[in-house]
């Protein structure tokens, strides 16, 4: 397949007229039926490397991403781009739903699943007897057992892939080192020689980076509201806990005319659907939210990302922060750091490390443990399959509970840094790519912002409005006959 | 936050005990809860909350207690006049459900999904646009709505679908009609949520999550009224209306003259099941024939021991105790017989 003929699918399929980097060069190994790896930055249109393809080859393509919104905001993406034949098989269907999915499987182009899904022996079985074109694994740095994000559902990945009889193979992340692109290859059994490589940069030209950092939560909301009353919008500002997203909500209406609403797991479908949508229309400035739900937000001109909570690894925070400008517009990303901010990461990610009392216990015990709801004894359940002593367990856990501390300094180093924080991502993720630091590349700690020069000033003319209509009109409005 | 909405459910005259509403709400169908639902006149609230939390109901019945909205005598609750004041005034600010038996009638949480699909469906092809990002994600919603679309010409469902909803909102209070539809999704209109239009009318959360629930089945019962294109899928959602199924078989037996002697042994079920299924029955037909399980002899001896004045208080050991062997459940059919005429009366 010729290189016009691709640009002419892109058109035909999703309307648009040219490739984003890289999305080409993936898309074009897959159909010489070439595995690939893709290390895309956030925001370049990852996920079009398999949809495209998935059009162009015959079968079902089976794409396995951690996140339950993630999932949801893909499937629909394609729905919307009039792609019917989607699945999200997901914990969010009801049995009947899932009996109904999985009696009709041949029926759908696009099936999205969360890793562990494919470890139940009936969902393997029909997969199996489906022409699968392509396996794409979304998020593949989670194989990385060292890496922050590592899932060990993730490392059955290989041993599926061949069950599924080794189907051609996309693995895409936005973020990854060599030693987890090396992960990756290894853990989906991936032949290194004969493996697509394509990595781009993960820099992000067009997000100005900030931060600020602040001695209480005072002063951390003042600045919040001083920059939400001057900030060009839309603005997505993210949270470590609903209860502080739905709080801060309820501020940001007190002390501003912006229109807001929290998003994150408390809300039903139908409330996700109707914020997610109101946004996408323009209809409302602003949304506060959690981590996971934020990256379920698939808006072209978010203006601004605030991080109200220090995240625990410069992974999350790029690919948080990597929802700001997918129109390739000026957009800036805000930290907003009070000391002390770090204990809320510290607690979240130890509240799932076991430590060495509970590993002892749980090796004692093990058969009590087969069935459980605990997080940690889960955890200790799939690493046992890769780890069986006392003492590598614990070994296993302790590297864990290090590398959580370090990424966690890594993040603090990159508030405090004088370096230039474009330069510092990109050496962290070992990133080749040499900055030519400038006033409107990134902001020293505390320093002022140059908004205005990056045209980022607030226009009170876009204010957005909300009301409630009469029944009557709304009815005219919504039916054309 | 005090429940004052659960007052609604309780009297100044009658003590109730509090596990019958819960039970009630939540359609859990015994003879005990329905029999008692009967004698409080909750039936017409079958299933309206089946995911009622147990324990928060406790919770919010013991903060009532508290407040002293209700008081607690032989373990059943009495409305306080504190608490009917506080009623009183909590109608005058707040909805109601207006029509409980429609959530027997219907199955809401599907028709609810249903009707969203409908709406922004119907919208996006007067439109004809099929670009949209579709608003629920209910596989059994979803197959519903393209099945029966595939049935129907669509160029007659839009115009008359409208001329429908128009009518049906017409015909209700104009405040409520509004919140019902600004909270669907339609062509260039995504909606609002609960709490925007909780916000937006200053009435809370509550008030606008019956209003959308009550109009959503009133409008379901005016679709299936007007027959046609659209009961097809409404009575995809339809519940099925009388007795629980066991409860069917044994009383069609007893219709056929059966003893409750053979109809055990026909249906190989415990004595004490049929006679529970024959109590409910007696409450929930309304045809009942009291004489297939009542002899002259049975209501003799029950009419010299009991009076109606006082039902609520009739207790089964007063038959012991006056020397007759006479099995529960006819005491208990007896009681229901006796609480239908009366509510008859009044």
């Amino acid at each position: 397949m010729i290189e016009h003929d691709l640009k002419f699918y892109l058109k035909k399929y999703f309307g648009y007229s040219s490739f984003k980097e890289g999305q080409e060069e993936v898309i074009k190994a897959l159909i010489d039926q070439k595995d690939a790896v893709a290390i895309l930055p956030t925001g370049t249109g990852k996920s079009m490397c398999y949809q495209l393809t998935g059009k162009l080859l015959d079968g079902t393509v089976i794409i396995v991403s951690p996140l339950l919104s993630l999932i949801q905001d893909q499937v629909e993406q394609l729905r919307f781009q009039g792609e019917r034949r989607v699945l999200a098989l997901t914990s969010n269907l009801t049995y009947s739903e899932k009996n109904y999915a999985l009696q009709n499987l041949h029926t759908y182009k696009y099936i999205y699943l969360a890793p562990e899904m494919l470890q139940n022996n009936e969902v393997l079985a029909r997969l199996q007897q489906q022409k699968i074109s392509l396996f794409v694994v979304d998020e593949a740095h989670c194989i990385s057992q060292w890496g922050p994000d590592f899932r060990p559902d993730y490392l059955e990945l290989g041993k599926i892939r061949e069950k599924l009889g080794n189907p051609l193979t996309l693995a895409l992340t936005a973020t990854a080192s060599q030693q987890t692109i090396n992960a990756i290859m290894s853990g989906l059994e991936l032949d290194q020689s004969a493996t697509k490589v394509v990595r781009k940069s993960v820099d992000r030209e067009n997000i100005f980076l900030s931060a600020f950092k602040f001695n209480n939560e005072q002063d951390k909301l003042e600045k919040l509201f001083d920059l939400l009353n001057t900030i060009k919008g839309p603005g997505l500002i993210y949270f470590s806990s609903k209860k502080k997203a739905n709080e801060i909500t309820e501020k940001i209406k007190a002390k501003t005319s912006l229109k807001v609403a929290a998003y994150h797991a408390d809300l039903d479908m139908n409330d996700r659907f109707i914020i997610q949508h109101q946004f996408l229309d323009n209809k409302l400035d602003l949304i506060c939210a959690t981590s996971a739900f934020g990256m379920g937000i698939n808006k072209e001109n978010i203006r601004y990302v605030i991080h109200y909570h220090l995240p625990g690894e410069l992974e999350s925070y790029i690919q948080e922060i990597g929802r700001a400008g997918r129109d390739g517009k000026q957009s800036i990303a805000i930290l907003l750091y009070q000391k002390g901010d770090e204990g809320i990461q510290q607690q979240l990610s130890l509240n799932n490390i076991p430590d060495n009392q509970m590993i002892d216990y749980y090796i004692n015990n093990k058969q009590q443990f087969a069935e459980t709801d605990n997080e940690s004894i889960q955890l200790l359940n799939k690493i046992s399959n890769l780890y069986s002593s006392k003492e590598e367990l614990q070994s296993f856990f302790l590297q864990r509970k290090r590398q959580k501390f370090n990424s966690l300094q890594q993040m603090l180093q990159y508030v405090d840094t004088n370096k230039c924080r474009r330069q510092y991502i990109l050496d962290y993720f070992e990133d080749n790519k040499k900055i030519d630091h400038h006033e409107l590349c990134c902001q020293k700690l505390n320093d002022d912002l140059p908004l205005k020069e990056l045209g980022l000033i607030f226009d009170e003319n876009e204010q957005k409005s909300l009301k409630i209509e009469e029944f009557y009109k709304i009815i005219d409005e919504i039916f054309r006959t | 936050m005090v429940e004052l909405r659960l007052l609604d459910f309780f009297s100044i005259d009658q003590p109730r005990r509090q596990a019958v509403l819960r039970q009630i709400l939540k359609n859990k169908v015994t003879s005990s809860s329905i029999y008692w639902g009967l004698r409080y006149n909750y039936l017409s609230y079958l299933n309206v909350f089946p995911e009622l939390d147990e324990k928060n109901y406790d919770r919010a019945i013991a903060q009532l207690i508290e407040e002293n909205y209700l008081s607690k005598k032989d373990n059943k609750l009495l409305l306080t006049i504190k608490g009917q004041h506080a009623l009183d005034e909590f109608k005058q600010q707040h909805y109601f459900i207006d029509k409980p038996q429609l959530f027997n009638k219907y199955d809401l949480k599907l028709w609810k999904e249903i009707l969203r699909l409908m709406i922004q469906v119907l919208s996006e092809l007067s439109f004809e646009n099929r670009r949209y990002y579709v608003v629920s994600q209910n596989l059994k919603a979803q197959f519903y709505i393209k099945k029966w679309l595939y049935q129907e010409k669509k160029k007659v469902l839009i115009p008359q679908f409208k001329e429908y909803l128009l009518d049906f909102l017409e015909s209700q209070p104009k405040d409520k009609s509004d919140i019902f539809m600004n909270s669907f999704v339609g062509h260039g209109l995504p909606g609002y949520t609960i709490e925007q239009l909780s916000e937006f009318t200053g009435l809370a959360t509550a008030d606008i999550q019956i209003v959308i629930a009550d109009l959503s089945l009133k409008f379901a019962d005016y679709l299936n009224q007007k027959g046609g294109n659209f009961s097809k899928i409404v009575n995809l959602v339809a519940r099925s209306q009388g007795l629980p199924t066991s409860v069917e078989e044994t009383y069609t037996l007893l219709q056929k003259g059966f003893t409750v002697e053979k109809i055990k042994q026909i249906r190989r079920l415990k004595e004490s099941t049929i006679q529970e299924h024959l109590i409910i029955a007696s409450i929930l037909s309304h045809n009942f024939d009291y004489h297939q399980v009542l002899t002259s002899e049975d209501y003799r001896i029950l009419q010299n021991i009991y009076s109606d004045d006082d039902l609520d208080d009739w207790k089964y050991q007063d038959l012991e105790l006056s020397g007759h062997q006479m099995p529960f459940y006819k005491f208990r059919i007896y009681q229901v017989q006796r609480s239908k005429l009366n509510n008859d009366r009044t």
